[in-house]
């Protein structure tokens, strides 16, 4: 015979919170997968081009919920190229979450990483492994997406899942972008 | 609102069944903006290795030394390909065994082995590479366990490390600045106990 209790939240006798939606526990989460070759066109000015099948979202259950967001991201690229993180449609700039490089500042080559200075860019493409956390700061809706600019004088493209050459043929391999967002409880 | 108060809630087999084993139950992160230079040297016991303390990632709060610690950093890193990059918990070299201390490995070991290692791309002056170092383990203590990274040249020389950076900028076109983050979550293990604040 089974047997069901619901509460609102269980506590210890030392007044600790023993439920899983507290402190230090995932609260909420999201994912997303994208397989399609996709092209993007990164500019060497500006706040870089949003690559907007990796969004993921999340609407806060508490302001100062931790944010954890990690993307495994392929393609092929010139190596002269940042990625970024944008929060509903804009370039991250908060003090000490921003989306580039905060020693140095919003210019073309800041960014959370770098292009992959592979030895070929024709076949074969490379992967990159993003990791940006942040303060939720907002329990309204929010959407994070990773973006892409030139850091270089001329402008270029960005070939996701696939290689430079191909969309998929022997020896040019056709891969997928994955990412997963954590809300952290506080 | 309604409160239970009680020291455990067990099944019918006498297991604490709250927290659910296998979910997260700390987190923790880190995240540097800084572009120094480390010099890893060669042949030389990790232990004794330049840490790179800037890249330090903290399990705070751990609640049993039978949990699980699961790290993972986002590295942006310029270094020579002969370079390997390895763990200390707590000060002490783990290899890739949970837990398990590598201090019996033979000491002409101790250079070339590592948890991942540099790329040998196509150029160490610019576009610096991306590396997912992830380490688990078992929590082995509670309160803080500091997970540190240690770059260690690969042959007899020693090199410098970059981090953030390039070898031949810290910043200008086509020379990209970077970021180095990290997180680490505690998983609640069947052996452990899992109460959270």
């Amino acid at each position: 015979m089974s047997s069901e209790l619901r509460v609102n939240d269980i506590y210890n006798l030392a007044g600790k919170r023993l439920s899983a939606s507290g402190v230090g526990n995932v609260v909420s989460s999201d994912f997303t997968q994208f397989c399609e070759p996709y092209l993007v066109y990164t500019q060497n000015s500006g706040n870089g081009t949003r690559f907007n099948a990796l969004s993921l979202s999340v609407t806060p259950k508490k302001s100062s919920n931790i944010l954890v967001m990690q993307w495994v991201i392929t393609g092929e690229v010139s190596w002269n190229e940042v990625l970024l993180i944008h929060r509903n449609d804009d370039l991250v700039t908060d003090g000490g979450q921003q989306g580039f490089n905060n020693e140095v500042g919003n210019n073309r080559w800041s960014g959370l990483l770098g292009g992959w200075y592979d030895n070929n860019n024709d076949s074969t493409p490379a992967s990159w492994k993003l990791t940006y956390h942040c303060v939720a700061n907002t329990t309204n809706r929010l959407y994070f997406t990773p973006a892409v600019r030139s850091s270089q004088g001329n402008e270029d493209w960005w070939r996701f899942n696939r290689a430079w050459a191909s969309n998929g043929q022997g020896n040019y391999e056709r891969t997928c972008s994955i990412g997963y967002l954590f809300e952290i409880g506080t | 609102m309604s409160f239970l108060y009680a020291d455990n809630i067990r099944d019918t087999s006498g297991n604490i069944t709250i927290p659910p084993y296998g979910s997260v139950i700390n987190t923790s992160t880190m995240r540097y903006d800084g572009r120094p230079g480390y010099y890893a040297r060669g042949w030389i016991a990790p232990s004794n290795q330049n840490t790179l303390f800037a890249l330090r990632l903290t399990a705070n709060n751990v609640q049993h030394p039978n949990n699980i610690l699961v790290a993972s950093w986002q590295l942006s890193i310029e270094t020579d390909n002969n370079t390997t990059f390895k763990v200390l918990k707590n000060g002490s070299w783990q290899d890739n065994r949970l837990g398990t201390s590598n201090a019996s490995a033979p000491s002409d070991e101790w250079y070339w082995k590592g948890l991942v290692c540099a790329y040998h791309d196509g150029d160490n002056s610019s576009t610096p590479s991306n590396y997912r170092l992830l380490y688990i383990c078992r929590a082995g203590s509670t309160g803080s366990v500091n997970l540190d990274i240690v770059a260690q040249a690969a042959d007899d020389g020693g090199r410098t490390v970059y981090i953030n950076r390039t070898y031949g900028s810290g910043g200008q076109d086509a020379h990209e600045i970077c970021v180095c983050t990290g997180v680490v979550f505690e998983i609640a293990h069947e052996n452990g106990v899992g109460l959270t604040d």
